[in-house]
């Protein structure tokens, strides 16, 4: 019987539904202790997690409090910023040049980017210190931004972005005489709008996560980005839970909250990066 | 909406770092400072804030104080790094002289005798046998302070089990000490007898005490040494054994740190640290406690008659931006910096006054639990040699990491006694080897 | 055209083309390309103290033999080689299995993506944190649940047998996000109408996803494969803030290894030579994957 069929796939279907909602939260249940723990006084943090409590704010004074926690917002802030800003200055021209113009040695200098990206920073962690240390780069935001500038990621991205711009679109372009740098600038840019989203949105991500990198190459306290500066609030030890959750809470929730306002962005640049295959 | 709100969380974004700007003030030219760097857990500390604005009132040299992240280990790892790189900072204070000496091999300080004789100091007769000096007859650093070790107890918990108080003028043996800790356990109120963290020196702090050399003539590793196994079996005995010593595997689930005593020693009877512990145990602020504590002295395996006592170092970066004003500094943080942090001072000899002012102040504190005589006879007139915590001598950081790291695998039942012998010989030697 | 003489507008082209990419390869050779280099460099030089820290005495492969002869360094390798295993295995089975869920609409699917994708925007660091609270087998949440039928339950970071992979699990829980969301972007990519002739011709589901979807995401698969190799290595971070290497020397990946040699003990050299080793392996383990991906695309 039809009638029995459809029931019986209802009820699959909303079973299905409930299964996925329930992993869902248990996937997200690690923020939700975080930010529920970081309300409450030392001596409640192992309670369970529905327990009734009432909230302080202590943990948050003494995280938002720290002399230098303006720092280390304001460096991350700055570095993303500015790396942002140069990765595309010097990724958009790389990308066209890439997408839409022969010119000999095009595909070894691409093959050696490659190359580089299968090695893991890990690996050359020691010669960057070294290297940096040489050229007296450490301990400033740009140790960080000037690496980052030159991300192989992004210029496929943006290069598999450019190739799927129709060819008839720069031909007639080139027959109205406009050169490259033209058709760059007044028809490629003004289209890679996701594309640029996806870029700004990835770096975003990317550089306020990075921990390695700022806490082997920064050494002030007040140079410090945020991510490493967490570790400061670990000076207690296992003792104060409450107060490291509220600096994690601090370090997390913006980028959450601009991931999930973002979130087109972040599906559309993953797909439409080189990852296609 | 979502729109005007992710603009709205954009410009907020974007707006913050001009706060920041705002927020970090810079000193004026012409003002005379000093820069130095301290453990995380320094930074928040009352005492090393109120020592370095003393320092500031009495000089007019502005103290810049740049904390490292993470725990101390990172700190001295950090340093080195940062040493490495030519750091300019100023002021570099070594704990213990593991690190004190791989940093005067590397050439990172500046030699002292000339300067300090220059101010006619004779920085020899002072400190005595606390000046570190070294094979070319110069010193690199003033030592600041120095630690004793001790026991602390609960009193609270020795009358509940009708234990009479460890003497202060009295030695004892660690076979005395487990005696004690086993009367003081009681597994069903969660209470042990015994408290000392699960790394060197206490792992096997008699040998430390009994000066069990860790090398052999060869420079070769010589952990593996019938003393050495038995101090290993005395903390195993009283971990699984008597079961008077917290084991290892809650320690670590406790992710107890280097405050833990001061925080959880309501259930803790006993615990072995040094002098400098006084400071937390005082502190109701940040320490609230409703326990009585004691002190007491170290124990000593029996025939040997040695407490551990390290010092503290401050040395001058060879870099050093304001070299003059870091003389300045690492000479009054000498006379000054035990004053404030509780300690004992690194002279030769302790004057009557300098007795009361370290001891005074900690005994007047501890609102009554402890006198300036219990210090003084647990910590200094105690009649014991002093020995070092600290595993010197190639690889030493390498040696005293891969040792706690072998052990606490064998005091959780990893890996039998000879497989971690077998393991802490042959890695220290691989270590040692990569230094040739 | 002939190659060897190329027309007026092509040789300006090919000028324009080099400048353009001029700011990115310069920017790349000097601050990406030369450290790598550099680091080979390194690897021959006498630089193993604090005291021989700017050395540049020829060593010879004596930092390569002493890494080798190193057994901390082998036990290490064998850790990261069964982190990725477990991590790369994980992530692509798990990240499939969500992402064909995920095809199928349900109510609130874009909440619950959104629930799914979410840690892999927050940083290691932060999360180590709340997993070490979530994870004290004493007091912490996940045991509770063992605590109600009276046993303290596992170890986790404590335990020498489940560190690893417990850390590894939280790298998978964290990087889940980016291998669901390119598998969706590639099933959405395969017409319906492949599904539509599936089901006529009465193909179940496990044979729909083994004829007809897998072929035709074959290629996303293989590239997937490859950044979740390379990523599998990157876990310094991981290891640091969840177990440090601990207990024992039971989770020590490589990665840690290298950071430890070079900054804690100052041996740059045996340091950069365990760095030069572990990225030929991960490019030699990356070709093996090229050579497998290609024979299998061609057999599709």
């Amino acid at each position: 019987m039809p009638g029995k069929t459809i029931e019986k796939k209802n009820i699959g279907h909303q079973v299905f539904t409930v299964v996925m909602w329930a992993v869902g939260i248990l996937m997200v249940m690690p923020f939700v202790m975080m930010v529920v723990i970081s309300f409450r006084t030392q001596g409640e943090a192992y309670d369970p997690i529905f327990a009734p409590f009432t909230p302080i704010l202590r943990n948050y004074e003494q995280v938002l409090g720290h002399v230098n926690f303006l720092d280390w917002y304001g460096n991350t802030f700055k570095t993303v910023i500015i790396t942002i800003l140069i990765r595309l200055a010097v990724t958009l021209p790389a990308s066209y040049a890439f997408s839409r113009i022969q010119f000999r040695g095009s595909r070894l200098i691409m093959a050696v980017l490659m190359a580089t990206l299968m090695v893991p920073g890990e690996t050359t962690m020691v010669p960057r210190y070294l290297y940096f240390s040489n050229i007296h780069l450490l301990d400033s935001i740009w140790v960080i931004i000037l690496p980052e500038i030159s991300e192989v990621f992004y210029l496929m991205l943006m290069s598999e972005f450019f190739r799927s711009i129709p060819e008839d679109l720069s031909e007639a372009a080139k027959i109205d005489g406009l050169g490259h740098l033209k058709i760059l600038l007044t028809i490629f840019i003004p289209l890679s709008g996701p594309a640029i989203a996806t870029t700004v949105l990835f770096s975003f991500i990317n550089i306020w996560n990075n921990f390695l990198d700022p806490y082997l190459f920064i050494s002030s306290i007040d140079h410090q980005l945020i991510t490493p500066a967490l570790r400061f609030f670990q000076g207690r030890g296992g003792a104060d839970v409450p107060v490291q959750l509220a600096g994690a809470s601090v370090a997390t929730i913006p980028i959450i909250i601009l991931f999930i306002f973002t979130q087109k962005y972040f599906v559309a640049g993953v797909s439409s990066s080189g990852i296609k295959g | 909406m979502k729109k005007i709100a992710l603009v709205a969380i954009l410009a907020l974004l974007i707006a913050l770092p001009a706060f920041a700007g705002g927020s970090s003030e810079k000193s004026a030219s012409d003002e005379r400072v000093v820069t130095t760097v301290c453990r995380a857990s320094y930074a928040n500390e009352v005492w090393y804030n109120e020592m370095n604005k003393a320092f500031e009132e009495e000089t007019g040299i502005h103290v810049i104080v740049q904390p490292t992240p993470g725990n101390d280990e990172d700190h001295d790892a950090k340093v080195n790094i940062d040493l490495t790189a030519g750091s300019k900072i100023d002021v570099i204070p070594s704990l213990g002289p593991r690190y004190y000496a791989a940093r005067v091999e590397a050439g990172f300080f500046v030699p002292l005798r000339e300067l300090v004789e220059g101010r006619g100091i004779n920085a020899d007769e002072i400190y005595g046998a606390n000046l570190p000096v070294e094979e070319d007859g110069d010193y690199y650093a003033l030592p600041s302070k120095i630690e004793a070790y001790c026991i602390f107890y609960n009193k609270d918990l020795f009358d509940k089990a009708g234990v009479p108080y460890p003497s202060t003028t009295e030695p004892w043996t660690w076979e005395d000490y487990k005696e004690t800790a086993i009367a003081l356990t009681d597994a069903s109120a969660g209470v042990y007898g015994s408290f000392m963290n699960a790394e060197n020196p206490w792992l096997i702090i008699a040998t430390v005490q009994q000066e069990d050399p860790f090398y052999k003539e060869d420079g070769t590793c010589n952990f593996d040494t019938p003393l050495r196994r038995e101090a290993i079996e005395y903390y195993y005995d009283m971990t699984k054994v008597s079961k008077c010593q917290m084991p290892v595997d809650e320690i670590m689930n406790e992710n107890v740190s280097w405050n833990y005593y001061a925080m959880a020693g309501d259930h803790l009877a006993m615990y072995s640290q040094g002098n400098w512990f006084t400071r937390l145990l005082n502190s109701q602020e940040d320490y609230p406690r409703d326990w009585r504590y004691g002190i007491a002295r170290t124990p000593a395996p029996e025939g040997y008659n040695n407490n551990i006592v390290s010092a503290a170092y401050n040395s001058i970066n060879v870099n050093a931006e304001h070299p003059e004003e870091a003389l300045e500094y690492v000479l009054w943080l000498a006379d000054n910096q035990w004053k404030f942090e509780g300690g004992i001072p690194a002279y030769a000899t302790m004057t009557e006054e300098d007795r009361q002012t370290a001891f005074g102040s900690i005994a007047e504190a501890s609102d009554g639990q402890i006198t300036v005589d219990d210090l003084y006879n647990c910590l200094v007139n105690n009649g014991m040699g002093a020995v070092q915590s600290d595993i010197i001598g190639t690889a030493a950081d390498e040696y005293n990491r891969i040792a706690n790291e072998e052990l606490q695998a064998y005091f959780l039942d990893l890996q039998d006694l000879d497989t971690t012998m077998g393991n802490i010989t042959r890695r220290v030697n691989e270590a040692i080897q990569s230094y040739e | 055209m002939s190659k060897t003489r190329l027309s007026k507008s092509a040789r300006r082209d090919e000028r324009t083309a080099y400048l353009l990419i001029l700011p990115f390869v310069l920017a790349f050779a000097v601050f990406k390309l030369y450290p790598m280099l550099y680091g080979i460099l390194v690897s021959f030089w006498k630089r193993n103290s604090l005291r021989t820290r700017a050395s540049t005495d020829f060593a010879g492969l004596e930092n390569y033999i002493t890494a080798v002869k190193t057994s901390t360094v082998w036990t290490s390798f064998l850790h990261s080689i069964i982190f990725s295993v477990i991590y790369v295995v994980l992530v692509m089975i798990l990240g499939f299995i969500i992402a064909v869920l995920f095809n199928k609409k349900f109510k609130g699917r874009t909440a619950v993506r959104t629930m799914f994708y979410m840690p892999y925007v927050t940083n290691m660091i932060a999360v180590g944190i709340v997993f070490k609270y979530m994870l004290n087998p004493t007091h912490g949440p996940v045991n509770a649940l063992w605590r109600v039928f009276g046993s303290t339950g596992p170890q986790w970071f404590n335990s020498p047998m489940l560190a690893l992979p417990t850390a590894t699990v939280i790298a998978v829980w964290a990087a889940l996000a980016f291998v669901i969301i390119t598998i969706l972007a590639a099933l959405q990519d395969v017409p319906e109408e492949l599904f539509e002739v599936a089901e006529i011709e009465g193909a179940g589901r496990m044979q729909r996803i083994r004829y007809v979807i897998l072929p035709m995401i074959a290629p996303t698969l293989f590239m997937l494969l490859t950044i979740c190799i390379i990523n599998s290595f990157r876990n310094y971070t991981t290891i640091v803030a969840l177990t440090n290497g601990g207990p024992g020397t039971a989770s020590r990946v490589l990665s840690l290894q290298i950071y430890e040699d070079a900054f804690t003990y100052s041996k740059y050299g045996v340091a950069s030579a365990e760095g030069v080793l572990f990225a030929a392996f991960i490019i030699a383990v990356n070709a093996i994957v090229s050579k497998v991906r290609s024979r299998c695309l061609e057999r599709l």
